[in-house]
C-alpha cells in the first residue's frame, strides 16, 4: 500500500511537470509510458458534450432497434435518449410498422461523429452526423416472417440534433435520415 | 348489363392489428430499420441540415422523390407547404388511435373515433403538408395514410399525420361521400326493359294479353371510389307501369309473369296483364303505341353513411296490333 501510494505520487508529479498551467483538477493517473512530449488530453466541456451526444445518439438507435423487434410504438424506452420531435417521429414510424404488421430485426452499423458543438465552451446543442448502415437491420412481415423487400438496407446519411436537457442529460431532439445511398 | 363492382372493403382503425401489408413489389416506406422514420416519411428540420452548406441554398431534389411514387407524399413537400399533389396521385387517410408519447396530451382519440361517422377522409392534402404535429389544444386526429396513382399503390401505410378537425373540407379536399355517391349513381347501368308479350304477334280483342319483362328483376349496383373510400349506389326495381295506347294504364308490382306454353290462352296473367276491348285499326300505323316504364328506387351507402336519391326510371316502347276477335281461328274457346 505504501509503495503504491508513493508510485502514484511520483506519477502525478511527472504528469504535473509535463502539463504546466493545467487546471488544478486532478487528472486521472496514467501509465508512465505516456510519452512525455505529448500534452495530456484534458476533456473540455465541448469534448464532454460531444461524448454525451454520441452516447445519446447511439442510445436512441439502440432503443429504436429494441422497440422495433415488436414495433412497440408505446415503448417507454424510446424517451430515454430522445425528446420532442425525435421521440414523436420514432413512435410514429413504429406505429406505421405496427399497423402494417411489420417488425425489425438485426442491428445497424453506426459510425457517428460530432460535426458541431454550440456554443463552444458551454455547449447546449451538438449536431451528430452519421453514415448508418442498415444492411443487416431489416423489416419483416409478422405474418409469415418474410422480408418486406430484399436488399432494402444500405447506407443512409443521418444528422441528429442532440440538446442538453434541463436536468443535465443529453437527448436527441431531432433527426433526419436521408435516403439509402446518401453516404 | 352492368358489370357489378366488388363490394368495397373498408379499413377501419380498430382493425389495425390485422392490417398486414398486401403483397406489392415495392412498399412505400422502405424495408430497412429507418424505412419508416426517414425524411420522406417523417420530415423534420433536421432533414435540412446539410453538412457544409449554411442553409439558404435550395436543397437538391432528392433522388427518391423522382417518379410517380416519390412524387410526393403530401407531407414530404417544401417548407412552406407549397408542395402540390401530383396529377393522378391520390392519397387516402384512415383515422388511427395513435397518440404521441410523452405526457401532456389528453388521450381523447377514442372519443373522437366514436363521434366521427366516417373512418376515412380523402385528400386533405393541404393540411398534411402544413402540419404533422398538433398545435396545443387543437382538435383533430391522427391519420394513417397511403397513396396510389398511375402504376403504383402504396402497399404500406405511412406514419400517422395530424389533421385538425375541419381541414378535410369537401371540394378542396376531394370528393365527399355524397359526391362520390353521385358519381356512383351516374355509373348505374340500368337495363332497358325487355318486353315479353303473349300472345306473340297480334293481340286479340277480349283475349287477355300477358305482359312481362324478360331479364333479371334484380337490384343493380355501381361503385365509385378513390383510394380508401368507396361508395356504392344501389337501384332496386319496384314497379313497371304499362301505358297500353288505348287509354289504359297498368301498374305491376313486379316484372310480370311469362306466359307458359300450354296454359289456357283465355286465362289472364296473375299479376300483369291487360285485355284490349277494341282493335287498333284506325290508329297511327294500325297499332297501339305502348310503353313500359320501370321505376327504380336508388340508395347509396359507404363510409358509414348513406342516403336516398330520387327514383330512376327506364322505359321501353312496344307496339300492339290488336285485331278483332273473329280473327281467332285457332285454339279452343
Amino acid at each position: 500500500m505504501r509503495r503504491l501510494s508513493l508510485a502514484l505520487v511520483v506519477a502525478l508529479a511527472l504528469v504535473a511537470g509535463c502539463s504546466m498551467g493545467a487546471p488544478s483538477a486532478p487528472t486521472p493517473p496514467t501509465t508512465p509510458e505516456v510519452p512525455a512530449s505529448q500534452p495530456l488530453p484534458t476533456p473540455s466541456a465541448d469534448d464532454v458534450a460531444g461524448q454525451e451526444a454520441l452516447a445519446a445518439y447511439r442510445g436512441m438507435w439502440a432503443d429504436f432497434v429494441a422497440a422495433g423487434t415488436t414495433s412497440d410504438w408505446q415503448s417507454p424506452d424510446l424517451g430515454r435518449h430522445t425528446t420532442g420531435v425525435a421521440l414523436t417521429n420514432l413512435s410514429r414510424g413504429l406505429y406505421a410498422d405496427s399497423a402494417n404488421g411489420l417488425v425489425t430485426r438485426g442491428e445497424p452499423v453506426l459510425s457517428p461523429e460530432v460535426s458541431s458543438v454550440e456554443p463552444t465552451g458551454a455547449p447546449v446543442r451538438v449536431v451528430v452526423t452519421d453514415c448508418g448502415d442498415s444492411t443487416n437491420s431489416l423489416k419483416y412481415r409478422l405474418s409469415d416472417g418474410t422480408l418486406v423487400n430484399e436488399g432494402a438496407g444500405g447506407r443512409r446519411l443521418i444528422n441528429a440534433v442532440v440538446e442538453r436537457q434541463s436536468d443535465g442529460s443529453w437527448k436527441v431532439s431531432d433527426f433526419g435520415v436521408q435516403e439509402i445511398g446518401s453516404c | 348489363m352492368l358489370t357489378q363492382v366488388g363490394t368495397p372493403v373498408m379499413i377501419v382503425a380498430t382493425a389495425l392489428g390485422s392490417l398486414v401489408g398486401q403483397p406489392s413489389p415495392e412498399p412505400g416506406p422502405g424495408g430497412d430499420l429507418w424505412g419508416s422514420v426517414s425524411c420522406s416519411e417523417t420530415p423534420s428540420p433536421a432533414c435540412d441540415l446539410d453538412a457544409g452548406s449554411g442553409g439558404g441554398s435550395a436543397p437538391p431534389p432528392r433522388p427518391d422523390r423522382a417518379g410517380p411514387r416519390g412524387s410526393d407524399p403530401p407531407n414530404g413537400g417544401g417548407a412552406d407547404g407549397a408542395a402540390q399533389p401530383v396529377d393522378g396521385v391520390r392519397c387516402s387517410y384512415v383515422i388511427s388511435d395513435y397518440e404521441p408519447p410523452g405526457g401532456g396530451l389528453v388521450p381523447a382519440s377514442y372519443s373522437r373515433l366514436e363521434r366521427r361517422p366516417a373512418d376515412v377522409v380523402v385528400e386533405p392534402v393541404s393540411a398534411v403538408v402544413r402540419e404533422q404535429q398538433p398545435e396545443p389544444g387543437e382538435d383533430g386526429a391522427w391519420y394513417l395514410w397511403r397513396c396510389s396513382g398511375d402504376g403504383f399503390r402504396d402497399s404500406l401505410y405511412r406514419p400517422p399525420v395530424w389533421i385538425p378537425d375541419g381541414e378535410q373540407a369537401p371540394g378542396a379536399a376531394g370528393p365527399s361521400p355524397a359526391e362520390l355517391a353521385e358519381q356512383a349513381r351516374e355509373r348505374l347501368r340500368l337495363p332497358d326493359p325487355a318486353v315479353g308479350v303473349s300472345p306473340v304477334g297480334d293481340q286479340l280483342v277480349n283475349l287477355p294479353t300477358w305482359l312481362w319483362l324478360d331479364g333479371d328483376w334484380a337490384p343493380i349496383e355501381a361503385t365509385a371510389s378513390v383510394p380508401g373510400v368507396s361508395v356504392t349506389a344501389r337501384a332496386v326495381p319496384e314497379s313497371s307501369t304499362w301505358v297500353m295506347g288505348d287509354g289504359s294504364e297498368v301498374v305491376c308490382r313486379g316484372p310480370g309473369t311469362p306466359y307458359a306454353p300450354g296454359a289456357d290462352p283465355a286465362s289472364s296473367s296473375p299479376d300483369c296483364g291487360h285485355t284490349y276491348r277494341r282493335s287498333s285499326a284506325g290508329e297511327p300505323g294500325e297499332v297501339f303505341t305502348a310503353s313500359v316504364t320501370v321505376s327504380w328506387t336508388v340508395t347509396w351507402s359507404g363510409v358509414g353513411d348513406g342516403g336516398t336519391f330520387p327514383d330512376l326510371t327506364t322505359t321501353g316502347e312496344v307496339a300492339f296490333r290488336v285485331a278483332e276477335s273473329q280473327a281467332l281461328v285457332t285454339g279452343g274457346g
